[in-house]
């Protein structure tokens, strides 16, 4: 591959380009029309327009991608995450029209994108999954029994489900009966349906996953975990690894679990598996994602790996660049993901221009970040502006690094998580290490921005005024100047 | 200089009277706020705050100040003075750095409009403080000699009610 294209936008379509730089590849943007000034479509060396801002209009088109790399000579597609990384029919109708898609093979794409499919191969695999029942057996007694052999709590679930209805925990097995009675009559009543499947409810689980990578020579394998706990209404807003969960016992046995995973579809190309711990030390398989992951800086940091690197290198047919033995960790190392949002105001995401950006520097600070002052922040996109990552010799100098980095970090025209994010580095919870996926639900359900220093930053504006005009790209931006407001001047002697 | 800004439902009303360093009040409903922060004139550097320095930044849109000190970002919204107009523009803020010259009203002076209230010298220029309208002088803030910074409020001015 001497020319890559990538299908995408944003901060991951900039750290992409920034390894094919290193690599002396070259570099295809696609950008929609409202993208073709943004950060990724300026840093590439050539760009192509794919149509108008609506992704499905644009960066989901995937004829329209496939013909920009026909046209521009590129020889591989990068899909990065998100839009069309994880579409099987993407896969492979750039490998038909013959080009290289970095990523893993089309049916184990396919594959792992069904729930149901995927979880039978994980059983056949010897992974573990959450124990359940999703049997045609629907008679109450026999349920009974299914849930007596799975334990309390479990949780019954519409099996034509979705947002809530139908599901009931059960934290007992005498409510059992009485709570399935409940469980079918609001499935019924939503989906005219009254069949129910039975899971294990795990009360406060973590969420870890392990960074897993396969070549086409049989070689499997992991990059250790990380941790993604840290979540808001299932997404992700702040990524460590090591997990403070983890032993070196229980790092073994799900590392295993992760490359049997893999291993059992042939697995090429990096692949995260994503688990669920339990609090007494069980983990259950999740899912698999097969792609590059948001949150994979954490893992190049304690690594030292550049994982698109690896990933171009195993798309070529080369072998992984290291063995498993060869891979160490250095440190802990914490992502937090910037988004241009109000906690404020229910956590909306924001639109506008960034008037005013300025990203922290310093040793082993990261800023992955898909703006720059001037660009616009629009409705169309996700909201995730940027990642901040650091790494340090242990997790306490990690979160004083991460404070200080977001402190300096300073982004105007949206707002912003960074308050929040820096709030969650100073809650003593989160600095134990007592991190879990309600973390957020229970410590910061009510959250509201400190606005302690108010009197100080309404003294600071007075300093707004002064020569910010020629760093902007925008010519709507106007400045309170006091050269423009002169009346009455003469000379005098 | 002075400003008016809004946050959501507050409104504050600030006038400095020094820049080097940053100093004056803030008016918010009834509760008069004085500060005094020693912090570089420029739009971004590092303030004061204890024995600690923490990071700031401030960019001046047009309807607003955006303002980031120690990782907390405030939008500060622009809000219009009693008459009407925008008083962050008033004719009675200090244009740059000088010396007050003459003071030629006193507090509590009623005066007409483009009578002239001060005169300031900065870079061998002369700039005359007029009044925008008919009014009454209600606080002066230097006298002559004093030396002033740039942007600093340097006397308070009722217009006359229409």
């Amino acid at each position: 591959m001497k020319k890559i294209l990538i299908a995408n936008r944003g901060e991951i379509a900039v750290r992409i380009m920034k390894t094919c730089r290193e690599m002396g590849i070259g570099t295809v943007a696609v950008a929609s029309e409202v993208d073709m000034a943004a950060k990724h479509a300026r840093m590439a060396d050539e760009v192509v327009c794919i149509g108008p801002a609506p992704a499905i209009e644009s960066y989901l088109r995937a004829e329209a991608i496939i013909e920009a790399a026909k046209s521009t000579g590129a020889d591989g597609i990068h899909p990065g995450f998100g839009f069309l990384s994880e579409n099987a029919e993407f896969a492979k109708a750039v490998r038909a029209a013959g080009l290289v898609f970095i990523g893993p093979q089309a049916e184990v794409i396919e594959l792992m994108g069904s729930k149901q499919a995927s979880k039978r191969e994980m059983i056949r695999a010897g992974v573990p999954v959450v124990p359940g029942y999703n049997g045609d057996k629907q008679d109450p007694e026999h349920l009974s029994e299914q849930a007596e052999s799975i334990g309390f709590p479990l949780l019954i679930k519409a099996s034509a489900g979705g947002g809530g209805k139908g599901m009931r925990i059960v934290h007992a097995a005498d409510r059992f009966l009485e709570e399935l009675e409940a469980a079918k009559r609001e499935a019924t009543a939503a989906f005219g349906d009254d069949t129910v499947l039975l899971e294990k409810y795990l009360t406060r689980p973590r969420h870890i996953e392990f960074q897993v990578f396969g070549d086409e020579h049989g070689n499997l394998v992991h990059l250790f975990e990380r941790e993604c706990s840290i979540q808001r209404r299932h997404q992700k807003i702040l990524e460590e690894t090591p997990s403070t969960a983890m032993t070196p016992e229980l790092r073994g046995r799900m590392a295993e679990a992760a490359v049997a995973a893999a291993g059992c579809v042939s697995y090429t190309n990096a692949g995260t598996v994503e688990f669920m711990l339990d609090e007494d030390g069980s983990f259950y398989f999740l899912e698999m994602n097969t792609r590059l992951q948001v949150e994979h800086p954490i893992t190049e940091m304690l690594t030292g790996q550049d994982l698109v690197r690896w990933q171009i290198e195993v798309a070529r047919g080369n072998p992984l660049p290291l063995r498993q033995e060869e891979i160490s960790g250095r440190g802990h190392s914490m992502e937090v993901r910037i988004y241009a949002e109000d906690p404020a105001n229910g956590f909306l995401p924001q639109t506008g221009t960034i008037v005013g950006y300025h990203e922290p520097q310093g040793l082993d600070v990261r800023v992955d970040s898909g703006v720059a002052q001037g660009d616009e922040i629009s409705i169309y996109y996700d909201p995730m502006i940027a990642k901040l990552v650091v790494r340090g010799a242990d997790r306490r100098t990690v979160c004083e690094k991460l404070r200080n980095a977001l402190a300096e970090y300073g982004i105007h025209g949206v707002r912003t998580n960074i308050a929040f994010l820096l709030a969650i580095l100073e809650e003593p919870h989160f600095l134990k290490g007592e991190t879990r996926t309600d973390y957020l639900a229970e410590h910061f359900a009510d959250y509201r921005a400190d606005d302690g220093l108010i009197d100080q930053a309404l003294a600071l504006t007075a300093l707004g005024a002064s020569g910010r005009k020629a760093n902007s790209r925008e010519g709507g931006v106007a400045f309170n100047d006091p050269w423009s407001s002169l009346p009455a001047w003469r000379g005098t002697k | 200089m002075r400003k008016q800004f809004k946050l959501g439902d507050r409104h504050f009303k600030i006038d400095w009277t020094g820049i080097h360093p940053l100093h004056g009040t803030i008016h918010e409903g009834e509760e008069v706020r004085e500060f005094k922060l020693a912090a570089p004139a420029s739009g971004s550097g590092r303030l004061h705050l204890g024995d600690r320095t923490v990071p700031y930044f401030v960019t001046g849109v047009a309807g607003g100040v955006w303002v980031t000190l120690a990782g907390e970002t405030f939008f500060f919204e622009n809000s219009k003075g009693k008459g009407g107009a925008d008083d962050s523009h008033d004719g009675f803020a200090a244009p740059m750095p000088g010396k007050v010259i003459k003071v030629l009203v006193n507090q509590g002076d009623v005066v007409e409009k483009g009578q002239v209230l001060m005169v300031m010298e900065a870079m061998k220029m002369e700039h005359r403080i007029e009044a925008p309208g008919p009014g009454t002088v209600t606080a002066i803030h230097f006298q002559a000699d004093d030396l002033v910074d740039q942007g600093v409020h340097l006397l308070d001015f009722q217009p006359e009610a229409s």
